[in-house]
C-alpha cells in the first residue's frame, strides 16, 4: 500500500538530502558573486562613461566605449606607466632567471662548505617583513644614486623575489638525475655549458613557472615601488592607477579604464598559462 | 695466483708525481660553484643583508638627512613603549593576522569541498573564486573603496535591495566596521588561492583511503572530519602560517583606501613605519627602524611559535 | 687502445672518515673486458666513477697509458660510460643525443653525422633518429645509451650496471650484445655490475670488491673455482659454497663428525679451519661407507633442471645445500651421506676467512 506525503524513511532521507543540495548550491552562488562580481562589476564600468553610472551604477554597458581605453592610454600617461611597468618587470624577472636558475642549480648539484648555512640565510628572507629591508634599501639606494632609478627598482625586485625562486627552481633541479649532469661531463661539457645546454633545457616547465609567477607579483608589486620611485615619468602601473585615482577621484568611469588596463595583462596570462601560474604560486604551500 | 695485482717499480715513480699534483674535486669544481652562487649572493648581500643590518643600526640612532647618525642608545625603544599609535597599530595588525587566516583557510576548505564533490561548472568556479589574488592591492583597493561607498557602493545597494538598507553605512569611515571591512577584503582576495591549494591537497589523497573509509561505514561528516581533514593538516597549516605572515606584512591595501583612517582604526605596523619613515616631516629614519626591529621580533616570534604551536613531525614550509 | 692502472687508490667523502673504497690496486689491460663485481656498497661504482673522472681520488694514483689522470677532468680523459639510467638527455633526439658529445670535440658537421648514422645502423635504430628517449622503450633507450659511447670510440669504455633496468629477456640478449661488441671494438672496457651471472658470462677477467677493497682478481672460472676468501666463496655461485667449521689433524680435517684426508697446507693440528665445497661436488652415497658428511635432509627442492637437497649437519646450524640431478631419491627425513669430489674441497684460514695456499687438492 503506497502512502503520500513523506512517510518512508527512504522519502525523508530524499527530500533532506534534496534541502541540503539547495542549500549548498544558494551558498555557492553568494560566494560565486562575492568572489567574482567585484571583477565583472569594474569591467562593465570601464565601457561606461562616468555620466552614464551616476545614472545608474549597474546597467550594462550600452553603447560600450572601447575609445575610453584610448584616451586613458594617452591623456592620462599610461602609457608611460604600462612601458615602465613592462621593463622593469621584465628586464627583473630576465635577471631572476638567470640568477636565480644559476643558484638555485648550484645548490641542487654541487657540495660545498656553508651550503645548509647559505640556503638557510637566503630562504628565511621570505618571512622578513618588508619594514625591516626597506628603510636600509632606501638609504642604501639614495647612496648610491639608484634612488628614483629604474634600474635601483628592478635589482631591488630581484633581490625580494630571490628566494622563492631558488625554492621553486631548486626543488625541480634536484630532481633531475645526476647522471644526466655525469654523462655531459664525460660528453666534454663544462659545467657552464651543462646548465644551459641540459640544466635549462630540462627544467623548462618549472623556470616557466617562476617567470610567470615572478611577472604577475611584481607586475603587482607596491611597496618598494612607493617608497623608491618618485618621478612621474618613472611610475609603475600600481603606482600610475593611485595617481590617477587622486587626480579623477570623481571620474569613476575613467578609473574604471585604467583598472583594466592594469588587471588585462595578468588576466590574459592566467588565461594561457593557469596551470603553470597555480603551480608556482602554490609551490611553497604544498607539501 | 696473487689476489692483488701488485704495483711495480715503474709505478712508484707515477705515484711520487702524482703527490704533486693537487687533488682537485671533480664532482664538485670550486670555481663553478663560486661562479653560479656569485651573482644571487651579491644581490643578497647587497640588497637584503647590508638593508636589514643597516635597520638594525638606525634604531640606535638618530638617522637626519645631511647630518652623521648620532648614537642615542635605546632611546627609540624605549619612546616606541608610549607610543599609542604605535601600540593601536600592532593591536589592527595582530587582529588582522589571526583573524585572516581562519577565515581564508575555513571557507577555502568548504570550497573545496565542494568542488571535490564534483559540483557542476567546477572548472568555471575555481577560475572564478581564483582571479581575485591575480589582481594588485591598488587595483583591489580602488575597487572595494567603490563597493563600500556609501551612496552606490555595491554593498549598500544591496543591503537596500533585500530591504536591510538600515544597515547601510559608510563602511571605510567608521572606525567599528573599517577594519573588519579590509579583512572582508583580504579574505576575499586570499581564499580562493587556499581553495587552489586545498583542492589539490584533496586531490593528491590515495583513493585507497577514501573507499576503505567508506567500507568502515563513514558518513561524508565522518569522512571529512576523521579522514580527509587529518590527512591535509599538513597543508592546512602550512597556509595559516604563509597567511599570517602575508597579513603581518600588509600596507599596500590599507595605503591606497585608508592610509590607516579612520581614528587610526585601520593603522597597521607597515602603515606607520612608511608614515614616520618617508611622510611624517620628522626627517628621522631612526625611530621607524626601531619600529622595524620590533616587528621584525615579532613576526620572528609568531612564526616560530605558529610552528611549535602546531608541532608537527614535518616541517612547515613558507 | 688503452691500459687502465690503479695504484693504492683511496676515496674517503669525509677526511679522516671510513674509507668507501680502500687501497685498490688493479690493473686492466689492453682491450680487456674487466668486471668490477661485488654486493651493493662496496665501492665498485665510486672506483668507476674515479676511473670517469666523475669523483676525485683521495690518495693513490690512477693512469691511462702510463700517463697520470688524477688531475685531468673527465672531459679529457677520453672516456665513455653507459650509465645504469641510461642518461639520455630528455630534450634532445636520438641523432643528438647520439652527436652531442662529438660536436663538442670540434669534429666537422658531416663526420658527426657520417658516424652518427653509422652507429645508429649498427644499433639498429636508424628509424628512431628523430624520436625523443621518451618515445622510445626500455631496451632502445639503452641502445642509445650504448650506441652514445660507441659513437665517441673512446680509449675506454665504462659501464656501471647498464643492464639492471631491463626485463630478464631484454637483460640476456643484450648481454650476448654486449660480448659481441666487445668482440667487435676490442677495445678496454670496465663493466660494473652486482650480478654474478653477468661477471660470469662476459668479464675475460672478474674483480671482486667488498667494503672497498678489492677480494679477488682472476678469471670468471678462476674465482669461482679457487676462491681467495670465505667472502667470495659464499658471494658467488647460486647457492653458495657451503662453509663448514672444522679442525685440522695429522691427516686432514675432522668435519661434521666425520674425517677428510686431504693437504691442509701444513696447518698444526687443532687449528680452527673452514671448510669449503660447491653444492654440485657432493655426491650423495648409497651407503655410510666413504662418506665425508652425514646429515638429515630437511627439506627437497626441486627446481626441474636439478634438485637443491637441504642437509642438517653436526657442524652448523646453516644447512648444507646439495645440488643433484633430476632424478635424486633423496626423501624428507631421510639420513644422506655424501662425499667430496676429489680435488674440490677448498680449506679457509677460520680468524681471516682467506684461503690456504697453495688452492688445497687432497693428496692422490
Amino acid at each position: 500500500m503506497r502512502t503520500t506525503g513523506l512517510a518512508t524513511p527512504a522519502d525523508q532521507h530524499r527530500v533532506s538530502s534534496r534541502l541540503r543540495n539547495l542549500a549548498l548550491i544558494i551558498g555557492l552562488a553568494l560566494y560565486t558573486m562575492y568572489a567574482a562580481g567585484p571583477f565583472a562589476w569594474v569591467a562593465l564600468m570601464s565601457l561606461r562613461t562616468t555620466t552614464e553610472i551616476a545614472a545608474d551604477p549597474y546597467a550594462l554597458p550600452w553603447p560600450m566605449h572601447w575609445d575610453k581605453f584610448l584616451s586613458a592610454w594617452v591623456d592620462s600617461n599610461y602609457d608611460v606607466y604600462f612601458l615602465n611597468s613592462v621593463t622593469i618587470v621584465l628586464s627583473a624577472v630576465a635577471i631572476l632567471t638567470v640568477v636565480g636558475g644559476m643558484a638555485a642549480h648550484c645548490f641542487a648539484r654541487y657540495t660545498f662548505r656553508f651550503k645548509g648555512l647559505l640556503y638557510f640565510l637566503i630562504f628565511s628572507t621570505i618571512i622578513f617583513p618588508p619594514q625591516v629591508t626597506v628603510i636600509g634599501l632606501f638609504q642604501i639606494l639614495v647612496e648610491y644614486g639608484l634612488f628614483n632609478n629604474r634600474l635601483g627598482l628592478v635589482l631591488v625586485y630581484v633581490s625580494i623575489q630571490m628566494p622563492i625562486t631558488i625554492y621553486i627552481l631548486e626543488a625541480f633541479f634536484a630532481r633531475i638525475p645526476n647522471d644526466l649532469f655525469d654523462a655531459a661531463r664525460m660528453d666534454g661539457y663544462s659545467e657552464w655549458e651543462i646548465f644551459w645546454k641540459i640544466s635549462f633545457p630540462v627544467a623548462l616547465p618549472a623556470i616557466s613557472t617562476t617567470i610567470i609567477l615572478n611577472t604577475i607579483l611584481l607586475w603587482n608589486e607596491f611597496l618598494y615601488a612607493v617608497v623608491l620611485i618618485s618621478d612621474d615619468d618613472k611610475r609603475t602601473l600600481p603606482l600610475g592607477v593611485l595617481r590617477f585615482m587622486g587626480d579623477q577621484l570623481e571620474d569613476v568611469g575613467m578609473l574604471a579604464t585604467g583598472l583594466m588596463i592594469a588587471i588585462v595583462p595578468v588576466v590574459l596570462i592566467y588565461i594561457f598559462f593557469s596551470e603553470r601560474l597555480i603551480q608556482g604560486m602554490t609551490a611553497g604551500a604544498v607539501k | 695466483m696473487s689476489a692483488v695485482d701488485m704495483p711495480d717499480k715503474k709505478a712508484q715513480g707515477t705515484k711520487l708525481r702524482a703527490k704533486a699534483l693537487k687533488v682537485r674535486d671533480h664532482a664538485n669544481p670550486a670555481s663553478a660553484i663560486a661562479t653560479f652562487l656569485l651573482p644571487a649572493l651579491l644581490i643578497y648581500a647587497a640588497l637584503t643583508a647590508l638593508p636589514v643590518f643597516r635597520t638594525f643600526y638606525n634604531s640606535t640612532h638618530l638617522v637626519v638627512p645631511n647630518r652623521a647618525a648620532e648614537w642615542v642608545g635605546f632611546t627609540h625603544y624605549i619612546d616606541l613603549w608610549t607610543d599609542r599609535i604605535f601600540w593601536k597599530a600592532v593591536g589592527n595588525t595582530l587582529t588582522w593576522a589571526a583573524a585572516a587566516p581562519l577565515l581564508e583557510v575555513s571557507i577555502a576548505t568548504i570550497l573545496a569541498l565542494a568542488l571535490y564533490a564534483k559540483v557542476p561548472f567546477a572548472r568555471f568556479l575555481r577560475v572564478a573564486w581564483f582571479t581575485p589574488v591575480l589582481m594588485s592591492y591598488v587595483v583591489v583597493g580602488i575597487l572595494w573603496m567603490w563597493i563600500y561607498n556609501f551612496e552606490w557602493g555595491a554593498l549598500n545597494t544591496f543591503l537596500r535591495f533585500v530591504g536591510l538598507g538600515d544597515l547601510a553605512q559608510a563602511w571605510l569611515a567608521q572606525p567599528d566596521t573599517a577594519l573588519p571591512s579590509l579583512i572582508a577584503v583580504t579574505t576575499w582576495m586570499w581564499t580562493g588561492f587556499n581553495m587552489v591549494v586545498i583542492l589539490a591537497a584533496m586531490s593528491s589523497l590515495p583513493s585507497e583511503v577514501l573507499e576503505a573509509a567508506e567500507l568502515d561505514n563513514c558518513g561524508w561528516f565522518a569522512k571529512l572530519w576523521f579522514v580527509i581533514l587529518p590527512l591535509i593538516r599538513p597543508t592546512l597549516l602550512n597556509l595559516i602560517v604563509l597567511s599570517f605572515i602575508g597579513k603581518m606584512k600588509i600596507f599596500d591595501l590599507v595605503w591606497v583606501t585608508t592610509q590607516g583612517n579612520p581614528l587610526w582604526a585601520t593603522e597597521t605596523v607597515s602603515t606607520y613605519v612608511y608614515k614616520r619613515a618617508f611622510q611624517w616631516n620628522t626627517f628621522d629614519l631612526g625611530y621607524p627602524s626601531a619600529i622595524a626591529v620590533i616587528w621584525f621580533v615579532i613576526v620572528m616570534i609568531g612564526v616560530l611559535s605558529l610552528t611549535f604551536l602546531f608541532k608537527q613531525s614535518d616541517k612547515v614550509e613558507y | 687502445m688503452a691500459v687502465v692502472t690503479l695504484e693504492n687508490i683511496c676515496k674517503s667523502y669525509v677526511a679522516g672518515e671510513e674509507r668507501a673504497v680502500d687501497d685498490v690496486s688493479l690493473t686492466i689491460q689492453d682491450g680487456e673486458f674487466m668486471v668490477l663485481l661485488g654486493p651493493s656498497g662496496c665501492g665498485k661504482s665510486t672506483t668507476l666513477r674515479m676511473i670517469a673522472g666523475l669523483e676525485s681520488i683521495t690518495s693513490g694514483t690512477l693512469s691511462i697509458d702510463d700517463e697520470p689522470m688524477n688531475a685531468v677532468p673527465a672531459k679529457n680523459r677520453d672516456i665513455a660510460m653507459v650509465f645504469q639510467s641510461y642518461a639520455l638527455y630528455p630534450h634532445m633526439t636520438v641523432r643528438d643525443n647520439l652527436g652531442f658529445g662529438l660536436k663538442r670535440r670540434k669534429i666537422p658537421k658531416a663526420e658527426v653525422a657520417k658516424r652518427v648514422e653509422a652507429v645508429a645502423q649498427s644499433i639498429g635504430l636508424s628509424d628512431y633518429l628523430e624520436r625523443k628517449p621518451h618515445a622510445l622503450s626500455g631496451g632502445q633507450r639503452q641502445r642509445v645509451a650504448l650506441g652514445r659511447a660507441i659513437v665517441r670510440d673512446p680509449k675506454v669504455f665504462l659501464f656501471d650496471e647498464p643492464l639492471s633496468n631491463l626485463d630478464a629477456a631484454l637483460r640476456v640478449s643484450t648481454r650476448a650484445e654486449l660480448v659481441r661488441l666487445h668482440r667487435e671494438l676490442s677495445a678496454t672496457m670496465i663493466y660494473v655490475t652486482h650480478d654474478q651471472v653477468e661477471a660470469m658470462t662476459m668479464g675475460d677477467r672478474v674483480c671482486i670488491m667488498s667494503k672497498g677493497e678489492v677480494a679477488q682478481v682472476g678469471t670468471p672460472m678462476d674465482v669461482y673455482l679457487n676462491p681467495a676468501s670465505t667472502f667470495v666463496a659464499s658471494f658467488l655461485g647460486n647457492p653458495p659454497m657451503n662453509l663448514l667449521p672444522c679442525v685440522a689433524d695429522e691427516t686432514g680435517v675432522n668435519v661434521a663428525g666425520r674425517h677428510w684426508t686431504g693437504n691442509t697446507n701444513n696447518s698444526s693440528p687443532g687449528t680452527d679451519l673452514v671448510f669449503g665445497i660447491r653444492p654440485e661436488d657432493l655426491v650423495h652415497l648409497e651407503s655410510e661407507d666413504g662418506a665425508n658428511i652425514s646429515g638429515e635432509i630437511l627439506s627437497v627442492e626441486p627446481l626441474g633442471a636439478e634438485t637443491l637437497i637441504y642437509v642438517q649437519t653436526q657442524a652448523d646450524d646453516q644447512p648444507l645445500i646439495v645440488r643433484e640431478g633430476r632424478a635424486t631419491t633423496a626423501k624428507l627425513g631421510q639420513t644422506i651421506h655424501l662425499a667430496c669430489k676429489p680435488g674440490m674441497v677448498r680449506l679457509f684460514d677460520a680468524q681471516t676467512g682467506l684461503a690456504l695456499t697453495p688452492p688445497t687438492g687432497e693428496t692422490p
